[in-house]
């Protein structure tokens, strides 16, 4: 009972990460159709914000904003995302508004891999240890369970995130605007929406989600490389894919679901099959998509781009 | 001659190889109410669209007023007093039936001005105050295009352009739109530009009426001239048709 309930922590926690990845992604998606692959790269560049650039490895990196008390450092990383998702929209994303999906998805790989090369030559290629709030990794003692408060702060934090960006989102002006624009832009536009301020909107929350998701994972991982966020990024795609394209609730309980698969494999497979988890979870990504092919939780209207 | 409220000159507008429209010109004066008559494909839906800037026009130019918006973006000319009522409604489904009329409201710089406009559109529409916090995807067809034309108020337009608003709906109910676009029309003192297929109807309610067919205008003439319907039925079907 208490394996099983470690194990259901673990799976919350793990969920809420991908759970805040795929809103990061689903949300840009929604509004403009646009998978952003950079997204990845949104994660990396909050993480990487913490050390100190350009210095040789060491065993731990020296930290640099990392190093601010961390009422300083959550606002400081989450504007230095939020200004780098803003400015992708702005000289990449914006020129493009008229593009096909397709030409916007290569775009994106485009960033990606721009952002990507810009990691390689400022902080290298090898993998840096990173020591952000020690403190965190602490167990609590409970009834038997062994709970890392880092997992109780991710999953309180996700709680927190996502019902302020539900409440947002339901009862703003800007919260309406984004979900009449992510129905049907065109008409919203027709209705006075400004187009520019709704998807720069859309983008910020997009890099506020990024900087979160690195933030709360990174005191878990404890080193980073130049790809930290690439696999962070595609677990919020498929959780998107797998919850329903579009539809926000969809992606949080993706997100969650594609949480507890890995966590339940990465405990119930036979130890010989254990390094091929991913494997069997994206086998049952695979399943799921053959048997609801518009995912888990499907919107019922089909979206229209600008 | 005075300025008229909306002057077309020359448009054209392609979609890749077709051309949807090929030199339309039309003007329509403050106050009046203009109905576009056209078979399926005529390009109606499209001059419509690139009047209020969600398409973008080859050649040719709109004019508002005397002052050109060719080229701004629908969020801009929403902001000069045009507001449309699309085909097929387009209202957002998933949103409240209230937050569909906000929606219409936030390009008011003053709150205060939506606020009493949404108000004195619950009492035109009491059917949508009814149903105020429903989704508006659960609206009957009616009831949808009803809340987009008071959606399309709630931008506080002089022009409002409807495209076919009897789509769709059964005779009583068309009855009622153009009852309530009567009424629009006598509180508001608004300027109206519609499409419709069927000129049967707009007759009665139209100034004046432009028949479109092939992206070019092919008659133009005040309503009571054409009341008889036979040069609007020429016009419609091509005059290699005359006789047949
Ligand atoms: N989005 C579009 N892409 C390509 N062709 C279009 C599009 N919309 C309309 N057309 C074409 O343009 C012409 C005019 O269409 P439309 O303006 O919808 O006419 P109407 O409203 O009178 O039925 C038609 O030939 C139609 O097929
Ligand atoms: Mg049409």
């Amino acid at each position: 009972m208490t394996q099983f309930l470690q194990t259901c922590l673990d799976a919350a926690s793990l969920g809420s990460i991908f759970a805040l990845s795929a809103l990061g992604i689903g949300l840009l998606f929604g509004i403009l159709r646009l998978a952003n692959v950079a997204h990845g790269e949104f994660i990396s560049t909050a993480a990487y914000s913490l050390i100190v650039p350009f210095t040789s490895v060491a065993a731990a990196s020296e930290l640099f904003i990392g190093k601010w008390h961390w009422a300083l450092v959550i606002p400081t990383v989450c504007a230095i995302v939020i200004v780098l998702a803003l400015a992708t929209e702005r000289f990449v994303f914006r020129p493009l508004r008229s593009a096909s999906a397709p030409v916007l998805m290569m775009a994106s790989f485009t960033v990606s891999y721009i952002l990507q090369n810009t990691i390689l030559m400022v902080y290298g290629s090898q993998a840096r240890g990173v020591n952000l709030w020690y403190g965190l990794t602490r167990q609590i003692q409970w009834e038997g369970l062994r709970i890392p408060l880092i997992q109780i702060v991710t999953i309180a934090v996700t709680a927190v995130l996502m019902v302020s960006l539900s409440l947002f989102l339901k009862y703003s002006r800007f919260g309406i605007e984004v979900r009449a624009a992510a129905e049907d832009f065109r008409m919203a536009r027709y209705l006075g929406v400004r187009a520019n301020r709704v998807i720069g909107i859309a983008f910020a929350i997009s890099g506020l989600l990024a900087a979160a998701v690195a933030l709360l994972y990174l005191p878990q991982s404890g080193t980073i490389n130049y790809a930290w966020g690439s696999p962070l990024a595609l677990y919020g795609f498929v959780a998107v894919v797998v919850g329903g394209m579009g539809s926000l609730p969809g992606a949080v309980l993706g997100g969650f679901s594609i949480g507890i698969a890995i966590t339940m494999l990465q405990v119930y497979l036979p130890p010989e099959l254990k390094p091929f988890r991913d494997a069997f979870a994206f086998a049952l990504v695979i399943v799921v998509l053959v048997v609801r092919p518009n995912g888990l939780f499907p919107t019922k209207h089909v979206m229209k781009r600008v | 001659m005075r300025t008229p409220h909306l002057e077309v000159t020359d448009l054209h507008v392609s979609y890749g190889q077709i051309a949807a429209l090929r030199g339309v010109s039309l003007r329509v004066e403050r106050g009046e109410t203009v109905c576009i008559v056209g078979p399926n494909g005529a390009g109606k839906s499209t001059l419509l669209a690139a009047i209020a800037g969600g398409v973008a026009a080859g050649q040719g130019a709109v004019l508002l007023g005397g002052s050109p918006v060719t080229g701004l973006a629908p969020e801009a000319i929403a902001r000069k007093g045009v507001s449309l009522v699309p085909e097929g409604r387009q209202i957002f489904s998933t949103l409240t039936v209230t937050e569909n009329l906000r929606l219409g409201g936030f390009l008011h710089s003053n709150p205060g001005t939506a606020r009493w406009l949404l108000n004195d559109l619950m009492d035109v529409f009491p059917s949508l105050k009814a149903r105020a916090g429903y989704p508006a995807g659960r609206l009957s067809g009616g009831e949808q295009q009803m809340l987009a034309i008071a959606r399309a108020i709630m931008t506080g337009p002089e022009l409002i352009l409807i495209d076919e608003p009897s789509l769709g709906l059964a005779p009583k109910i068309v009855d009622q739109v153009y009852a309530i676009l009567a009424e629009i029309k006598a509180r508001r003192g608004v300027t109206l530009l519609i499409n419709e297929q069927s000129s049967t109807r707009i007759l009665k309610h139209a100034d004046r009426i432009y028949v479109l067919r092939g992206g070019r205008i092919q008659l133009e003439g005040r309503a009571e001239e054409l009341a008889d319907g036979e040069a609007i039925k020429r016009a419609y079907f091509g005059f290699d048709r005359e006789g047949a």
